[in-house]
């Protein structure tokens, strides 16, 4: 999050808390036209605020209620009891919708609270439109919620559903990621002498809410629909998480190895449902306009649940959970070491335990930390309305995977990096109207952001429809500058790295937007201090693509721990692209460095010469090529090692100005073991054989 | 760590298809042109999946999942199998022989890795 929406979120809670006293000033004083302006004014802000800093529900919320107030304001609507109930309970829902996750609860809240706002100023505006008009004025996308629905679902795996590699615990997974669920585990183990230790003796019971069509429910099932026993029932025409105290009654009758019958279940919901006369059709607006009351009741209950859904923590906080899970995997690495050097059986199981919470616990310390990239998009888009107003260029900015996440500290790093090369876009990529009318193209420029998944990395595309790079001319500024001999043959690529050196610009007009001293090269380096890369492709008059890869998170790695004399080294495994048996002789009588490997010939390293490590090279070393850009290259070592999950720990402050390796981390054993940084040793080999 | 899938296809553009998706999803990928040549990757290494065609030459894709679950250490390995709408009862004579689930060609990655995710994570 950046540091303006920091800012709106301190301002907009205090706006609310403005909006509710305000609010309950007017309840005393409901004629007061100076406390109707306050209200409208707060509403005002709120919504002014939340489309800017990417709180677009919050916004499109606060539009309704400021409506209704304005027509309170024009005495149009009267203030009553009804209304000042509906307005104090959207406060406690505009706060839930400051929290940074929009949970489905809050989402089904707004639905309904936006529905019977928006029914305040029909109705008391033009007395007389009927119920049915307000469904034809109400957005179908927006204002009407999907259908919540609630199953009963057996699943009853057979004995042998096991021995074709099913694994049914995945299968209750893909189930929980529909919607909410209640399980119920039951197993029915036979007499000792009869159990078959590959059978499955367990079963599921599933009470699942969901929103999505039933056949997505028997989709999971689809590989298993003969190994086992599966039955799908409706139990609520809604979801029955919206009322906690119901839910509580139903997990009360779950267990005891029971499986609760969905006649039994619908009982339960019958009961309650009497009990608290809920109408089932809750979905219906007709049926919340009727019955105001029950909205009443059930918004109570949404928003007690919102509440829980979701809180906010300070980000010092996630930090430090994030440092002490760190710890806690290397402990656990030299826990597992220890037990398994002392052959220790009993705790052989507990370690193994241990192991796997530790894993689910990172993983789930890492998505707290992950933001998506659309809390940034806000800030790209007033950006490029704001400049491109100033450089008389018309310009859309278009996204694509917004939704995309990356670490926080991440986002932070690559704010100022996007920010230039959209300048950049902007500046010296869009034509101006004129220039592309002329060349037959579309006379808005378009501005594209694409962001994506590619294995553990995240890749960010800035592209433009604008006139792209010319290498000539890059040659021929490089050669002014004294940067390259004016005779070297340079490839298209090599010609567009020129962009990246220091001191390179090429604008014609230093204009105020890009001439400030920030060039390529910063927002290479600042890239590449976050093990990220930056690739640019462009195509005259088509436009130019800027490539951003990234690691989704800074703090672990995947590596490849290998050993040279007394000490080991890790190489990132996501540079790694095979490994190669190479012997001590064919490494040390190599000629020009270039070795052969499996009919194919690779530079490289003898890392345990250039280390200067300790010790004698093995009779049998190991070779392992790593790739970067096009190339790949060697880096012959005494012996792999093996896989490692490595906590990435930065260097420090004496090891600064070395440029090899990337971090360090400590091992299971105590040992520290250096990150290698491989695309520095590869641009240092790449530059040693041009001196050469 | 990055789990191993092998894929076991005649067809080139196939295999290419599927390990592009695998790879950028982030798995490791081993390539297989046809049950014979499977079985020489199986030998020894740690495999989490099996994705293979039903047709194919020298050994067809049922006698690779039979030849599969004769494997001790591969026993409880999962196995997809890529199949058309059409063959229906390919489709049970390779869950009979021991495949977990299956994959309807032509399909889009979105789905193909909604069928990984059914059966390894």
């Amino acid at each position: 999050m950046d540091t303006f929406q920091r800012k709106f979120l301190e301002e907009a809670t205090d706006l609310i808390n403005t909006l509710e006293q305000s609010l309950l000033s007017l309840e005393l004083d409901p004629n007061n036209s100076s406390i109707i302006d306050e209200i409208f004014r707060v509403m005002h802000s709120l919504k002014g605020g939340g489309g800017m800093f990417g709180f677009e529900k919050l916004s499109e919320f606060t539009h309704h209620l400021e409506t209704v107030y304005d027509l309170v304001r024009k005495h149009k609507v009267a203030v009553n009891r009804e209304l000042l109930d509906i307005t104090l309970t959207s406060v406690d829902h505009l706060r839930n919708l400051l929290s940074t996750e929009v949970t489905p609860a809050i989402l089904a809240t707004n639905d309904i609270l936006t529905q019977r706002i928006i029914k305040f100023s029909i109705e008391d505006h033009h007395q007389n439109t009927s119920i049915l008009s307000h469904l034809e004025l109400l957005d179908p996308e927006q204002d009407i919620p999907e259908s919540f629905v609630t199953y009963n679902i057996r699943f009853e795996p057979h004995a042998n559903i096991m021995h074709n590699g099913t694994n049914p615990l995945l299968l209750l997974d893909e189930l929980s990621h529909l919607g909410l669920t209640l399980v119920n585990y039951m197993e029915h183990l036979p007499a000792l002498e009869n159990l078959e230790y590959q059978n499955n003796y367990s079963s599921w019971q599933i009470v699942l809410a969901t929103n999505k069509p039933r056949e997505s429910i028997l989709d999971v099932f689809i590989f298993v629909e003969d190994d086992a026993h599966i039955v799908v029932e409706e139990i609520f025409p809604n979801s029955i998480f919206q009322f906690p105290d119901l839910v509580n009654k139903i997990s009360e009758n779950l267990g005891n190895n029971q499986l609760l019958e969905t006649e039994k279940i619908k009982l339960l919901v019958a009961e309650y449902v009497k009990a608290n006369a809920i109408s089932q059709s809750l979905n219906s607006v007709q049926e919340v306009a009727e019955d105001a009351s029950v909205v009443k009741q059930k918004l109570s209950s949404f928003s007690k649940e919102s509440v829980i859904s979701s809180i906010r923590v300070s980000s010092d906080k996630i930090d430090q959970l994030m440092n002490l899970v760190s710890e806690l995997v290397t402990t656990q690495a030299s826990l597992s070491l220890y037990v398994d050097k002392h052959n220790l059986h009993g705790l052989t199981q507990i370690s193994e335990n241990i192991e796997n919470i530790t894993r689910m616990l990172r993983d789930t310390a890492f998505t707290i930390s992950l933001i998506p990239l659309e809390h940034l998009i806000t800030r790209f888009k007033r950006l490029v309305r704001d400049l491109s107003n100033e450089f008389g260029k018309d310009i859309s900015l278009i996204t694509e995977g917004a939704e995309t996440e990356l670490d926080k500290t991440l986002i932070q790093s690559i704010t100022e990096p996007m920010m230039h090369l959209l300048r950049n876009s902007i500046d010296h990529g869009i034509e101006t109207v004129h220039e592309r009318i002329a060349k037959g193209k579309p006379a808005q420029g378009k501005i594209y952001i694409k962001a994506f998944y590619s294995g553990s990395y995240v890749h960010i595309q800035v592209s433009d429809d604008g006139r792209g790079i010319n290498p000539d001319f890059i040659k021929k500024r490089a050669t002014e500058k004294g940067l390259i001999q004016s005779d070297v043959n340079l490839s298209q690529k090599e010609i567009y790295d020129l962009l990246f050196l220091p001191g390179f610009s090429t604008a014609d007009v230093v204009t105020d937007v890009s001439g400030r001293g920030v060039g390529m090269d910063v927002v290479k380096r600042k890239i590449e201090e976050i093990r990220g890369s930056v690739d640019l492709h462009s195509d005259i008059d088509v436009g130019t693509t800027l490539t951003l890869k990234l690691p989704i998170t800074l703090s672990i790695i995947d590596g490849l721990l290998v050993n040279l004399g007394s000490e080991q080294y890790i190489i990132p495994l996501s540079v790694v692209d095979k490994i190669y048996a190479a012997t001590n002789n064919e490494i040390q009588n190599s000629f020009n460095n270039i070795i052969t490997l499996d009919g194919k010939q690779f530079p490289f390293y003898n890392l345990h010469d250039e280390f200067e490590s300790d010790g004698e090279s093995p009779k049998k070393q190991e070779v392992v090529v790593v790739k970067f850009d096009e190339q790949k290259i060697g880096l012959a070592v005494d012996y792999v090692v093996g896989e490692i999950q490595a906590v990435l720990k930065p260097l420090g402050k004496h090891f600064r100005k070395q440029e090899f390796f990337s971090g360090a981390t400590i091992l299971g054993n105590g040992q520290i073991a250096l990150v290698l940084d491989t695309s520095k040793v590869i641009s240092e080999y790449t530059v040693m054989q041009m001196i050469e | 760590m990055s789990k191993t899938i092998l894929i076991v296809d005649d067809s080139e553009s196939i295999r290419e298809v599927v390990s592009f998706t695998l790879e950028n999803a982030g798995y490791s990928v081993l390539i297989g042109t046809d049950g014979d040549d499977a079985l020489k990757f199986l030998d020894g290494r740690n495999i989490d999946l099996v994705i293979t065609d039903l047709h194919m030459p020298n050994m067809n894709g049922i006698e690779l999942i039979k030849a599969i679950r004769n494997m001790d250490e591969y026993k409880r390995v999962p196995i997809l199998f890529l199949t058309t709408e059409s063959q229906q009862d390919k489709k049970n004579e390779a869950k009979d022989a021991g495949a977990t689930g299956w994959i309807i060609k032509p399909f889009v990655p979105s789905k193909l890795l909604a069928a990984l995710n059914k059966v390894i994570r």
